[in-house]
């Protein structure tokens, strides 16, 4: 059978790591006939072996030990080192590579493995960014690139596996313990990302005093020590010292695990332990700041529960400088409080949330997660609040992905929205005319293109003239791009196809432009047909219509 | 470590001087320094 051996490329941190490996276990149910093997870094790798040797036959490690004292080897010791694991990797004889990393680094990897079918970023010498499939063409265009990224990375990496069945949910089984631990992870990879140590504080001297039956544990690495010593020695936790365990740097994650397997609750950042939790079916109440994207890396379970700010610059990105941090100040903590103390005493998953204080929960969107008719992760409000604008378009913009990524349609009630929002969305639905118009252009053009090369004798003035126009339209895309932001994640997917067109000879080259062009015009309509069924209630569509058509030739 | 970083740039940066797109080894090099810089910005 075909693809039968496949290496995962996997080279990001523990968090992909454990994400890659759900992916990859589903990839086994389907075909259980399937080899994996991951090539990853032991630095990542090694406090998670205990799950990743239940998922893969085998793990190579592309650095190691070795590489931590990297300075006392010579060049032509490490390139001989390089060597040797590149042989063992092709030694192996796989059916299939796929990288899931989405790094430089990672796509040179999977260039030095010989195969002929690859999966995701491959490092080409003509073309630095060489993508062949269309899932994985997604990730590059709007994971990486926008901040509109519709789907769960775990989403992304089934169906760049290849994934055919749906998600599993494994609901959990009921903890026999009266005692009711929570565990506390308030570190991440980043400060943007995680609340000052005095929130937490606050949040743990709450649990415990409103529960007595409470056992806070905090964890972490050992970078982390200085952190929890402040929460743990603060001295409004004294009274409830006693109820709350230490941790940091002292458990390994396996320890780690097999505490929060039987856990009440997990309580933290986007973070490794958040995806761990997720692996042990353990209820999960994650707070998403800073860069963080919930939709993408919240924890992959049917029982997480998410609070993020509705800051206007969350989510930011990782570059963009911030001191203050005003997305930390939009979550309270009492709202955390509130919610865990809601979860823990609820006997049903909570389909609906309100905080008996409605001031502390209106800075923020409150989500629990779900899996929809057609097996993907989605987040559901749990408040009563109208989505905002950027969930508005992630929606519609998820809708149009699946149809045209994987040609399925996902069951959701049409969000309503104000009647301000219904005017924020004309200026998108000129965007998006554009786009399409562009697109209809770029069709024609790559069409005469491949016409003229079909006569007898090309003019070759004339291939000159149309190709002139394709890269006009470029031009135009690129100018779209800044001016209208909302649409970036088509613009962006149209870079990237266009920067990965197929074919040996300029008549296939070009039918694949057509093609690229096909894709984002079949985009521009169906997002444009769902923004208008979205603000339907309040206009006549039919009027609207001829309004942006109007405006679009203004432009 | 910033040595080995230069030898490999400076490998490279050679052969790109002669125009030469990346062979094996080369692209051994580029790994080795990404490999090298990922685990720095870690």
């Amino acid at each position: 059978m075909k693809n039968n051996k496949i290496l995962v490329v996997q080279l990001t941190r523990i968090g992909d790591l454990l994400q890659t490996a759900v992916a990859c276990d589903q990839l086994k149910k389907d075909n259980q006939t399937v080899e994996l093997h991951l090539v990853c870094r032991k630095t990542f790798a090694a406090g998670i072996l205990f799950i990743l040797k239940s998922t893969f036959t085998k793990i190579h490690f592309i650095s190691d030990e070795k590489h931590q004292s990297i300075s006392y080897l010579g060049l032509t010791d490490l390139v001989k080192d390089i060597s040797q694991r590149i042989d063992t990797l092709n030694n192996e004889k796989f059916d299939q590579v796929v990288n899931l990393s989405f790094c430089k680094t990672s796509s040179i990897l999977s260039s030095l493995v010989t195969c002929e079918n690859k999966k995701g970023l491959i490092f080409n010498i003509n073309n630095p960014i060489t993508i062949n499939d269309p899932w994985s063409k997604y990730v590059y265009s709007n994971v990486l690139g926008s901040e509109l990224s519709s789907f769960h990375l775990i989403d992304l990496y089934r169906n760049i596996l290849g994934c055919i069945s749906e998600a599993p949910t494994a609901q959990r089984q009921t903890i026999s313990s009266n005692e009711k631990i929570i565990i506390v992870h308030p570190f991440t990879s980043s400060t943007r990302k995680q609340w000052k140590h005095s929130k937490w504080v606050e949040v743990i001297y709450r649990l415990l005093k409103n529960d007595s039956a409470a056992t806070v544990k905090i964890v972490g690495s050992k970078q982390d020590l200085k952190n929890a010593e402040l929460i743990f020695n603060s001295p409004i936790l004294n009274d409830s010292r006693s109820r709350i365990i230490n941790l940091v740097g002292q458990a390994s994650l396996e320890e780690v695990f097999r505490n929060l397997e039987n856990a009440a609750l997990f309580m933290g950042h986007d973070s490794s332990i958040g995806h761990l939790a997720a692996y042990a079916n353990t209820p999960t109440l994650t707070i998403s700041l800073g860069s963080v994207r919930p939709i993408e890396t919240s924890p992959y379970s049917a029982q997480a529960y998410i609070v993020a700010p509705k800051t206007d610059c969350f989510p930011c990105h990782a570059s963009t400088a911030c001191d203050f941090f005003r997305c930390h100040n939009d979550v309270p903590f009492q709202l955390i409080t509130s919610l865990a103390e809601k979860i823990m005493t609820s006997t049903q998953e909570l389909d609906h949330f309100k905080a008996d204080n409605p001031f502390i929960s209106s800075s923020c969107f409150i989500y629990k997660s779900t899996f929809t008719n057609i097996g993907f992760y989605d987040l559901k409000s749990l408040s009563e609040q109208a989505p905002d604008r950027k969930n508005i378009l992630r929606t519609i913009f998820r809708i149009a992905w699946l149809y045209m990524l994987a040609e399925k349609e996902e069951i959701k009630p049409t969000p309503k929205i104000s009647q301000n929002l219904e005017s924020a969305f004309v200026n998108t639905r000129k965007g998006i005319a554009f786009c399409y118009e562009l697109a209809q252009h770029g069709k024609d053009y790559s069409r005469y293109i491949i016409e003229e090369l079909g006569t007898n004798n090309p003019r070759i003035e004339e291939l000159k003239v149309y190709s002139k126009k394709l890269d006009e339209i470029d031009d135009l895309f690129n100018t779209l791009n800044a001016t209208y932001p909302e649409i970036k994640p088509i613009i962006n997917f149209y870079l990237v196809l266009k920067g990965n067109l197929q074919g040996e000879n300029i008549v296939k080259i070009s039918e694949s432009a057509f093609y690229a062009y096909q894709d984002i015009g079949l985009l521009c309509s169906i997002s444009d047909e769902l923004i208008l069924k979205i603000c339907d209630g309040i206009k006549q569509s039919g009027n609207r219509k001829a309004q942006i058509i109007i405006d679009s030739n203004q432009g | 470590l910033e040595h080995i970083k230069e030898e490999i740039l400076e490998l490279i940066k050679l052969k790109n001087k002669k125009g030469e797109p990346h062979n094996e080894e080369t692209l051994k090099l580029l790994l080795i320094l990404g490999l090298i810089e990922e685990q720095n910005e870690k």
